[in-house]
């Protein structure tokens, strides 16, 4: 095998695995509708006009001796040593302007990151980028905010309370809230008292893509907690009354999504709410996701029973498909006596069934490479923004 | 009277300070904004060097991936040139690097050739540590092997320099599961056959605790299993472990040897292997056989019981199960 071909292989295989959870491409997809735009976005549509640039101003006057070769590409800068030698906020200030204008987006990078040096653990330079990001147009507060995000100052207390007062302030525009929220992100736990905040701006349905983003605030504080201490609980609390007290599909969606990312295994009450929530949701994405939540719980057996109880009520094929694949997935080998009953009531589904009944017989136990080996026979990958 | 005179300056200078509250007398002069200019293979290269001898750690992963990027625009001989006299251990990472992607992109393993011989043959064990490390994100087995198997990493890894096998053993963890995702038989492959001929068992053991089994070849297993006969403990227990993940299809057969291996080694951290290796071929199904293995090794009866608890969940993702073990009994 050549090696292009090992990687059109790991690539099919990473395609199988984000299919698996197809929603969570459309849960993801939302990010660019809901965070500030990426420097990346704005960058790369732009003409390169740096290069034309670059080539009528010539060799540096510090160039050495000898033939210096030109090399047809854009993006090299003089005097960034003595910049990075000497930083300070307000010097990296000024070069963001001048890289965005540009439109260097490695140059952007390199000062986002050294801002983030810069801030460290001084939860007054923290501030003064709350501060630029507030007063800037984009793409720039993206920038500040996301270097934010990655110095360990964000999680001064002084700091993340002055981000959630942003994240609050109604007089402020929806896209604006939402950044202080994503900046959140990067906390290593959330009080009850933060975590009750940002339930509110959540369940807040005119908050719009605030709404949004608070959600994936709280999940993704959750998976930090979890991996540090363990504790996923009362995150999960949180976001299964967002999941099913929203009016915002999209938030409602992406509140049961959030466990995806830390897969704690979720407890037996969760099971009863997430089984009426897919027996009853009036959207398919949102019972699709309850399925795949119900697949990694205390209780698989459980789980199977909500599967088998909500499978005749379900008349949508691709959420059929979803409760026989997750049914997999939360027993396996011991799921296949169900998945036999969908494909005797649903002969649609009697592929899969003899598809993961092949699979499992090969010995293979791990369900990660029994769903490498799984043909799809469903079209149920929907596009964003497509009907459905 | 000293004091006096010492004081009146600072007053002065507060009073300054107070008056132009936007000065930052403390920074010194302002630094200009950096100005576009031409770019240069030689200029490039000493960004690299500057980068690399005084920049911050931000400066130094900006020139090394603007490198990367330039690679393709830049001539390959001007590349292999300088990768052959480099000097400076972090700059012929960060050119070979450069090298090592242009290689990969125009498909041309050929163009390794100055990086390998580095990576074989200086006499400074920290430049071919380095040289090795340039490979680190490229195909680099399946180019060696195009390059004829002149240089491989078995080769390599019986280098005489700890760091220069600690690099071999990081491309391939890196290289099976970045570029593969485990999924790749010849990864599997070189790991089985580099552990075996590092002779180093901390090399040997990180090889096959990490690199994934999941696309081993009979052959491979084969030669993972005959590693449970080695004189080295350590060597033994990390191939125990790696028989855990092999294909579906190889699991009654590494299961026997696995079982028997728990039967007859004395050593603690072996035994302890085998247990794990075949909690993952089996999973939940694994229980009757672990339950069996009871008082075999009365030391190791507990950690027999945490496996049961954990299976006893019957999670179908190893990653999981490994996880709640671990929270039961680390």
């Amino acid at each position: 095998m050549t090696s292009r071909s090992h990687f059109k292989v790991a690539l099919a295989g990473l395609v199988l695995l984000v299919a698996l959870g197809v929603v969570w491409w459309r849960g993801a997809a939302r990010t660019d509708d809901a965070g500030p735009p990426l420097p990346a976005a704005a960058v790369a549509s732009a003409p390169p006009a740096a290069s034309g640039n670059a080539a009528s101003v010539g060799p540096p006057p510090s160039a050495r001796t000898g033939p210096r070769e030109q090399i047809p590409m854009p993006g090299c800068w003089d005097g960034l040593a003595a910049l990075d030698r000497a930083a300070t906020m307000e010097s990296l200030h000024a070069a963001v302007s001048a890289a965005i204008q540009a439109r260097d987006t490695a140059l952007v990078a390199y000062l986002q990151e050294r801002l983030t040096e810069l801030v460290g653990n001084d939860p007054d330079r923290a501030l003064r980028l709350v501060e630029w990001a507030a007063k800037a147009a984009p793409p720039e507060p993206a920038i500040y905010l996301e270097a934010l995000k990655a110095a360990p100052a964000v999680r001064h207390p002084r700091v993340a309370e002055k981000l959630v007062s942003v994240a609050e302030d109604k007089s402020l525009a929806t896209p604006d809230r939402a950044s202080a929220l994503d900046a959140l992100e990067t906390q290593h736990r959330f009080t009850p008292e933060m975590r009750g905040r940002l339930k509110a701006i959540a369940q807040d349905d005119s908050a719009d893509s605030a709404a949004w983003m608070a959600t994936r605030t709280l999940g993704r504080v959750m998976k930090e907690d979890y991996e540090r201490t363990g504790t996923y609980s009362p995150y999960w609390k949180d976001l299964l009354d967002i999941g099913t007290t929203s009016d915002d599909t999209a938030v409602r969606l992406l509140a049961l999504e959030m466990p995806s990312y830390s897969d704690p295994l979720l407890d037996s009450d969760s099971i009863d709410t997430l089984a009426k929530v897919m027996r009853t949701d009036k959207e398919r994405d949102v019972r699709e996701m309850a399925a795949f939540r119900l697949a990694v719980t205390e209780d698989p057996q459980k789980a199977l029973a909500a599967y088998r109880a909500a499978f005749d009520g379900e008349h949508d094929l691709c959420v059929r498909w979803a409760f026989l694949r997750f049914a997999v997935r939360a027993a396996g080998a011991d799921a296949l006596p169900l998945v036999e009953e969908f494909a005797r009531k649903d002969p649609r589904l009697r592929q899969d069934y003899l598809d993961f009944k092949a699979l499992y017989a090969t010995g293979t136990t791990d369900f990660a490479r029994i769903w490498l080996g799984k043909k799809e026979h469903h079209d149920c990958v929907v596009e964003e923004g497509a009907p459905h | 009277m000293g004091s006096r005179t010492m004081k009146a300056p600072v007053l002065r200078l507060s009073l300054w300070l107070s008056l132009l509250p936007g000065l930052a007398l403390a920074q010194g002069a302002p630094i200009p904004v950096p100005t576009q200019t031409a770019c240069t293979v030689e200029g490039m290269l000493d960004e690299v060097r500057v980068a690399m001898k005084t920049g911050s750690p931000a400066y130094r992963k900006y020139a090394r991936l603007r490198l990367k990027e330039a690679a393709i625009a830049l001539p390959p001989e001007a590349l292999g040139r300088a990768v052959s006299q480099e000097r400076d251990p972090a700059v012929l990472e960060a050119v070979g690097a450069a090298l090592a992607t242009k290689a990969s992109n125009a498909q041309k393993p050929e163009l390794l050739q100055p990086l390998l011989s580095r990576a074989s043959q200086d006499v400074d064990p920290g430049l071919r540590a380095a040289a090795v490390r340039a490979l680190q994100g490229s195909p680099s087995v399946e180019f060696m092997a195009k390059n004829g198997g002149v240089v491989t990493y078995e080769q390599l890894v019986r280098d005489s320099a700890p760091e220069v096998r600690k690099a071999v053993v990081e491309n391939l963890v890196t290289e099976s599961a970045g570029i593969y995702f485990g999924h790749n038989p010849e990864l599997a492959e070189a790991a089985v056959k580099v552990a075996a001929a590092s002779g180093d068992p901390a090399v040997a053991t990180r090889l096959l605790g990490e690199v994934s089994m999941e696309a081993a070849s009979p052959e491979a297993v084969r030669k993972l299993t005959q590693q449970l006969r080695s004189e080295d403990a350590g060597l033994r227990a990390a191939a125990a472990k790696a028989l855990g993940g092999v294909p579906g299809s190889e699991s009654a057969g590494a299961r026997r040897s696995l079982t028997s291996l728990y039967r007859s080694d004395s050593d603690l951290a072996v035994r302890k292997a085998s247990l794990e290796g075949i909690a993952r071929l089996g999973q939940s199904g694994a229980r009757p056989l672990l339950a069996s293995l009871r008082g075999v090794d009365p030391r190791l009866d507990p950690e027999i019981d945490a496996w049961l608890s954990a299976l006893q969940r019957n999670l179908q993702e190893w990653h999981l199960i490994l996880r709640e073990k671990r929270r039961l009994l680390p």
